[in-house]
């Protein structure tokens, strides 16, 4: 489903990724676990392509995205869907519209189909009667749900979650996870999740790679991550 | 002598550098125009940049034209030529002072909010949410908006020239006590179809510069507020020099056209 073949990537002529190789099945919930700076986030923006790799290639659902044409790249966002660690909610559209964006910027629907069809994304997870409201009225843990709304409009085949936790309470945490593993099971989708959040690992994974300055480190179920005694498990564990 | 010849060929390199992106950005903001799903943001930000300027252009501008008067009158009296204080307001404010003025106010008023709005777009993920639903964030944010400088730029540019003669003519009227019809046809009367031509051209031009410095920033601020805060200046900063720079090459240009 996704493989990466000695992804490296220099920022500002620091090597931030370096020699990176993942394959990632398809059904498999894929956790990508480092501390901060580890290079998990550019990592993932490099595999969604929003950062140019500097050697390697990322082939995605066969593609790969280094050489995809516009045509193609269309078709294979359209299999993906990213949830953002802000949310990413654009700010001057309503709810519906942050949802339905995908569709109102290329299909030819009408407005009110894709407002039927972001009412039936936001239901899916947990949301009700916001489609007028503006992001700046909800709160962190709605803001994150529309973002998970938003990527499951087009059902995907994959989903990329950058630190879906990351600056949530607890107990939001806990049911933004819970949503994550229903939408997992529903959607029968492929999860990449990018997180330092070593309960996310541990429960929902099925494999878990530790990224450490800009290496994997290991690769594996949790408990055989947990073998290796990187200091990322080990301290916490 | 050699640190000064280094930091003067690193200044250089990064005038050419910025000179190149800003280039880019233009050339991909331009393909934008001609797509079709441009219109929706259109009318929207024409509104911002024309509708939502024009009080403020046309106080600015009603005010400038009685300043130019009232300066302008104390000397021409000395020569008994009072009366072409309306020539000097048309003529100076049609081919330098109108296009400069409203070019001013809008990168005051429109470039600064277009980069802070661009840049926290950008620290906040909402770029790269574009691009991961597949929209080219140049097309969806900068054409909409140059296209709408490009439209009503020139628009606001008459109005103020127009609203200056207006401004003068209370002046020249009411305070200076000069014939109104001698005022108005003295003020009409030297302007001519290149000094129109002129005008139009220069405040054409300025849009596409103050849109385009102004998203360039937004579009490069990186880290937090401050960032955008930096970015903001920046694009103000760079708008004002450009537009300054190029109304001399542009003057320079249409003296030597017949």
């Amino acid at each position: 489903m996704i493989n990466i073949k000695n992804l490296t990537v220099f920022i500002k002529n620091k090597k931030i990724l370096d020699d990176i190789n993942i394959h990632i099945n398809k059904g498999e919930t894929f956790v990508i676990l480092g501390e901060s700076g580890a290079g998990k986030t550019i990592f993932l923006k490099t595999v969604i392509g929003l950062i140019k790799a500097d050697a390697g290639e990322i082939i995605i659902c066969g593609a790969n995205i280094s050489q995809i044409d516009e045509n193609k790249l269309l078709d294979l966002r359209q299999k993906t869907g990213m949830v953002f660690q802000s949310s990413a909610l654009f700010d001057s559209l309503t709810i519906w519209e942050n949802v339905g964006f995908f569709l109102l910027e290329h299909t030819n629907l009408s407005d009110g189909e894709i407002r039927e069809k972001a009412e039936k994304s936001l239901n899916s997870v947990g949301l009700k009667d916001i489609l007028d409201e503006m992001p700046e009225h909800l709160s962190g843990g709605m803001k994150k749900r529309v973002g998970i709304a938003r990527a499951l409009i087009n059902h995907p085949e994959i989903i990329f979650y950058d630190e879906p936790t990351a600056g949530l309470d607890p107990v939001t945490s806990e049911s933004i996870l819970s949503l994550v593993a229903k939408i997992h099971k529903e959607y029968k989708t492929t999860d990449v999740i990018v997180t330092h959040d070593l309960g996310i690992a541990k429960k929902f994974s099925d494999r878990v790679a530790i990224i450490d300055d800009g290496r994997i480190f290991t690769v594996g179920t949790w408990e055989e991550v947990v073998k290796t005694g990187h200091p990322i498990v080990s301290q916490k564990e | 002598m050699e640190n000064i010849i280094t930091d003067i060929g690193k200044w250089v390199e990064d005038v050419l550098e910025y000179a190149g992106k800003i280039t880019i950005l233009l050339i991909h903001s331009i393909e934008g125009i001609f797509t079709k799903k441009i219109s929706h943001n259109l009318l929207m930000q024409m509104e911002e940049i024309g509708v939502n300027s024009f009080p403020l252009v046309s106080l600015i501008s009603i005010f400038t034209g009685m300043v130019m008067v009232m300066e302008t009158v104390k000397i021409l009296s000395k020569f008994g030529g009072e009366i072409f204080a309306g020539v000097i307001v048309s003529v100076s404010m049609i081919r330098e002072l109108g296009p400069v003025i409203v070019a001013l106010i809008v990168a005051g008023r429109i470039g600064a909010s277009i980069s802070a709005e661009i840049g926290s777009m950008k620290i906040t993920e909402q770029i790269d949410a574009l691009e991961v639903l597949a929209v080219d964030p140049v097309k969806y944010l900068v054409s909409p908006r140059l296209l709408a400088s490009m439209v009503m730029m020139p628009f606001l540019n008459l109005i103020a020239v127009f609203l200056s003669i207006m401004g003068g003519f209370i002046v020249a009227v009411y305070i200076v006590h000069l014939s109104p019809v001698r005022y108005m046809h003295q003020s009409l009367d030297f302007i001519t179809v290149k000094d129109v031509f002129v005008s139009i051209t220069k405040s054409f031009v300025f849009g596409i510069l103050i849109i385009i410095a102004s998203c360039f920033e937004g579009l490069n601020a990186t880290g937090g507020a401050e960032g955008v805060g930096k970015a903001t200046t920046r694009a103000v900063v760079s708008s004002f020099f450009l537009i300054i720079l190029s109304n001399l090459i542009l003057t320079a240009i249409f003296y030597f056209i017949k």
